[in-house]
């Protein structure tokens, strides 16, 4: 058995642990991250609907309301630090009865109260038409927010994973937290893992420890002995047109929750920051590890955005989706030590706005760490920069060969839909792609709308070249996940 | 003779994009019709689209009399485009079109010149197509690996070299998936069934009997896949039975269990580069809207073979490729241009009929799709031709020529809309 020691071990490489990792990388720390998944951001991070939310929902008295317009501001000023796309697009709630005007007044106050700038209540489709000019004569009426960011969640939790790895805090991909011992004499937790095979080879041994596990948060904190709390998993389903689709819409347009599930944000069709059109998502309790799409909800998501929205090109639906929200029956996200080990810390049941607030967590869990007793001594060294792989440019073609000038894999597109070059995927190899969808999620190649028809076998044999392994070990997604089974003779 | 990526020129008289089937006939042909300057690109490091995947024998019998592999008729058209020293660029992908004072300026990337512009007087699209993907046909489920399209597997099996799982269910009767049925039986692995959604295999029946019965492979008419199950890889899938509006019959859903799942579930010719230059799509056929001469709706770009509609076999793609040259030559002779002014409409029971517009000048062979299975049938040309038919189907394109005389004869050369329908007797 493999044993490796650390101050800090954050389990969980979602948005949440990734910004944690990133903001404790600022201090001369052994930050050890542990995810069970081959890659940073394969949970809920992966399937979301994208938005930096500005902070006018969510009940009185709750974090998720009172944190988010400060998570969203900090969100605004680290993005930029580490390339992390974002769409200053405002948003539209809209209403469809008369009776929900007065809510969208109220949400308008709420979030005033809470420094969200800009809000206006817009009446009559004339007047809405003029910001939205897809918007459909059911809407009576919309709470227009100018706050409003689209981000690419996934690409934040690379970007935060690469600069935290930068910084040198270490990942732990692939392998799976099954139980955690705590040492009263020695103030260390042990911590066991397994592969996805349920090989257990690595004992971790933390002075303290960070939860950031998602649906999972709740077993993980069981395994410390706090039993507090129990989390949910409510599905939320998506579908996700053709990457010339997103000016469909000229930003996010809301639905306002149905009444029966007030919890949710509703429903939304938004452009992406990548320029498709996003479609979703429902609220349905499932399974934890379900995240299946399923033919009726789909339907459903389906016929009620199009009462919002004119002619959404449904005949351009390149996939489908769904994302878990890690749904605490306190209601809230919980933050902070668990009851009887103030080294063990909590950040659980970050459901929506968890992306939102990824950065601000991530500071409070420093202070965390500071109020149990560990020395935060600032890394003299920290590089806060990061850049985003450098893609081709789509509008001017000839302007890519200073690019090809650097390095002639620029001229080699493996990605026909996205135009994805040779040289960005290697690059993403480089940055810690080790599988397909890593590669996708990195840089597009495979997310078009021939969903990898093109690209697939060409990344999987960069990859191969590039990770030194034979092509029948690269996965989609970890675990037996294999592209190819077998060399043939 | 530049093969692969020595060397190219700034202009060129003619640019053939694709160098599948009918981008080669293209430029072989063009090259019999004495316009010397052409260049043909190629994104692929070889030449010859989708044929070199495709190691079964079954093309060439109309052309050539004899049935070829996919290789060995791609290489007859290989030999002839090396002998005749047409520029090809391997490895190089075209990524936009500019039509500029009526000459083309062609924008590709390689990775040995980078990004460049080539001038050329006319261009023919050979693109061929793309499969359609899960996601199009919305099958709803988890999202494991495993799951891949005919042509993947085809490359991947054919080319690459390596099997995908061993026990698979396919998707689609159409051609193409009966014969992956077949390959992957006669590698090994256990297929579960072919399932089908129409009541009706768009297959040939000799590949029915060929690929499936022979082999005892069962085919599943009005049958879909409703689920696709397994986390990290497929584990198996959900099959149902379909009504006569081809939707889900609750309660008639089975699981099988798979480690693949192949699907043939349609091609969509390709054309984003086509539509970089703003040339005009055909709704039905989803590729461009064409004349008799195969010229688009950009003057000077001609199209052919599978981006200009999905074509059944291989010979059909190659008389295309020379019509799209020889329309070429037309352009570029710079006689008076016949104006395609008659438009032609698809009616009851067809599909698709192409070109969709002609001059009336010429003599014109139709392609036509009809969209449902019929028998003892006809097909109409307005009130002036008919032409009868035992059996007609989605599966087998129909060729009718119409000399033009008849369409010229017509109300003193005045019709300018042709429709063309189906009827029973
Ligand atoms: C449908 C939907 C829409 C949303 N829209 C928005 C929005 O627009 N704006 C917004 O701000 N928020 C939104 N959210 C919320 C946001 O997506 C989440 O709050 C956020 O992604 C949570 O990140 P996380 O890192 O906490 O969880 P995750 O991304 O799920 O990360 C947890 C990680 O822990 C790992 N893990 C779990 N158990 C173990 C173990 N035993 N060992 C090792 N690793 C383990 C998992 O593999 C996973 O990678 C939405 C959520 C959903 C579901
Ligand atoms: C599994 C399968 C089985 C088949 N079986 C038979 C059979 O038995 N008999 C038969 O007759 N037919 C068969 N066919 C059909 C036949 O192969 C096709 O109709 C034919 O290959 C289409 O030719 P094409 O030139 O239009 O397209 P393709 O062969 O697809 O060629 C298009 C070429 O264009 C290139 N290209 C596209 N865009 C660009 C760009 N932007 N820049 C540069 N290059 C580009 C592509 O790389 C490709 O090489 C089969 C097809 C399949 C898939």
């Amino acid at each position: 058995m493999k044993h490796l020691k650390t101050d800090v071990a954050v389990i969980g490489a979602g948005i949440t642990g990734c910004a944690i990792a990133r903001q404790l990388s600022r201090y001369v720390l052994n930050i050890l991250v542990i995810e069970k998944e081959p890659d940073a951001g394969c949970g809920t991070t992966r399937a979301n609907s994208g938005l930096v939310h500005p902070g006018y929902a969510g009940d009185e008295g709750t974090l998720r309301l009172t944190m988010c317009h400060n998570g969203s501001l900090l969100f605004r000023k680290i993005a930029p630090e580490l390339d992390i796309p974002m769409i200053y697009s405002g948003s539209l709630l809209h209403a469809e009865k008369r009776q929900d005007i007065a809510y969208l007044e109220e949400l308008k106050k709420k979030g005033t109260k809470y420094g969200v700038k800009g809000l206006r209540v817009l009446r009559g489709y004339e007047e809405i038409k003029k910001i939205e000019p897809s918007i459909s004569k059911n809407v009576v009426a919309s709470l227009y927010c100018a706050e409003h960011i689209i981000t690419s969640p996934y690409e934040a939790a690379l970007a935060l994973f690469e600069n935290a790895a930068e910084n040198s805090a270490k990942f732990l991909f692939g392998q799976k937290v099954f139980s955690i011992k705590y040492e009263k004499s020695s103030k260390a937790f042990f911590i066991e893992t397994e592969d996805y095979k349920g090989v257990k080879s690595i004992l971790i041994e933390a002075s303290y420890v960070i939860n950031a596990a998602g649906v999972f948060a709740d077993e993980i904190a069981a395994m410390a002995g706090d039993d507090s709390f129990k989390i949910q998993s409510i599905k939320g389903q998506y579908f996700l047109l053709d990457s010339n689709t997103g000016p469909h819409v000229k930003l996010p347009n809301l639905r306002l929750p149905d009444p029966d599930n007030i919890r949710s944000k509703g429903m939304v069709v938004t452009p992406t920051s990548g320029g498709n059109l996003l479609v979703g998502s429902n609220y349905e309790l499932t399974d934890k590890n379900d995240s299946s799409t399923t033919y009726d909800e789909l339907e459903e998501i389906r016929k009620k955005l199009s009462r919002l929205i004119e002619n959404i090109p449904f005949e351009k639906i390149i996939t489908a989706f769904a994302g878990s929200r890690a749904y605490a029956d306190t209601g809230d996200f919980i933050l902070g030590p668990i009851p009887h080990n103030e080294r063990f810390i909590n950040a659980a049941g970050i459901q929506s706005p968890g992306l939102t607030c990824a950065f601000l967590i991530a500071e409070m869990m420093a202070d965390y760490l500071k109020d149990a007793g560990l020395p935060l001594k600032n890394n003299s060294g920290f590089k806060p920069q990061r850049e985003a792989i450098k893609k081709i440019n789509k509008e001017n073609l000839l302007e890519n060969n200073s690019l090809y000038r650097t390095d002639n894999k620029y001229g080699e597109i493996i990605c026909r839909c996205e135009k994805v070059s040779e040289a960005e995927i290697v690059e993403a190899i480089k940055r810690g792609a080790a599988t397909i969808d890593g590669i996708k999620f990195r840089t597009r190649a495979g997310m078009g709308r021939c969903q990898g028809g093109y690209c697939m076998l060409r990344v999987l044999k960069i990859l191969s070249r590039e990770l030194g392994v034979p092509v029948e070990e690269i996965t989609k997604s970890g675990g037996n996940s294999f592209v190819a089974l077998k060399k043939m003779n | 003779m530049q093969q692969g990526k020595n060397n190219y020129k700034k202009k060129y008289d003619l640019a053939i994009i694709g160098g599948g089937p009918a981008g080669m006939a293209a430029a072989v042909r063009a090259h019999e019709l004495g316009i010397i300057n052409v260049l043909l690109i190629e994104r692929d490091k070889y030449l010859g689209g989708i044929l070199p995947q495709c190691i079964h024998a079954g093309f060439g019998l109309k052309i050539f009399n004899r049935e070829l592999t996919g290789p060995e008729y791609s290489s007859i058209f290989e030999e002839k485009i090396v002998q005749s020293g047409i520029d090809t660029m391997l490895d190089t992908m075209a990524l936009n079109i500019k039509s500029e004072n009526g000459l083309k300026i062609v924008t590709a990337a390689n990775s040995s010149f980078g990004y460049f512009d080539i001038e050329a007087k006319s261009v023919i699209l050979a693109l061929g197509c793309r499969e359609r993907t899960r996601g199009q046909i919305n099958i709803p489920g988890s999202r494991p690996s495993g799951v891949y399209t005919a042509g993947v597997i085809q490359r991947m099996v054919n080319i690459e070299g390596y099997l995908p799982g061993k026990k698979v269910v396919v998707l689609g009767s159409g051609d193409i998936g009966l014969i992956m049925a077949r390959r992957m039986h006669l590698e090994g692995c256990a297929v579960k069934g072919v399932f089908e959604i129409n009541p009706f295999s768009t297959g040939l029946l000799r590949n029915i009997a060929q690929c499936l019965d022979d082999f005892n492979i069962p085919l599943y008419l009005s049958h879909t896949v409703t689920g696709i199950i397994g986390k990290k890889r497929i584990e198996a899938v959900k099959v149902s039975k379909v009504d006569e509006k081809l939707k889900p019959v609750k309660g008639s859903d089975r699981i099988i269990e798979c480690d693949t799942l192949l699907l043939s579930v349609g091609l969509i010719p390709e054309n984003e580069l086509s539509l970089t230059c703003g040339i005009l799509l055909d709704n039905k056929t989803l590729g461009p809207v064409v004349d008799e001469n195969c010229q688009t709706s950009v003057k000077g770009i001609f199209s052919c073979g599978n981006s200009l509609f999905v074509n059944d076999i291989v010979d059909n793609v190659t008389q295309a490729g020379q019509a799209a040259a020889e329309g070429c030559l037309a352009y570029l002779n710079e006689k008076p241009y016949e104006e395609p002014s008659i438009e032609v409409q698809a009616g009851e029971g067809i599909l698709y009929a192409v070109p969709q517009k002609i001059s009336g000048f010429k003599d014109v062979t139709f392609s036509i799709r009809v969209s449902r299975p019929m028998k003892n049938a006809y097909i109409a040309f307005g009130d002036f031709f008919k032409k009868k038919f035992k059996f007609l189907t989605p599966g087998e394109m129909v060729f009718i020529k119409i000399k033009k005389d008849i369409i010229n004869g017509l109300a003193g050369g005045k019709t300018r809309v042709i429709k063309i329908y189906t009827g029973s007797k």
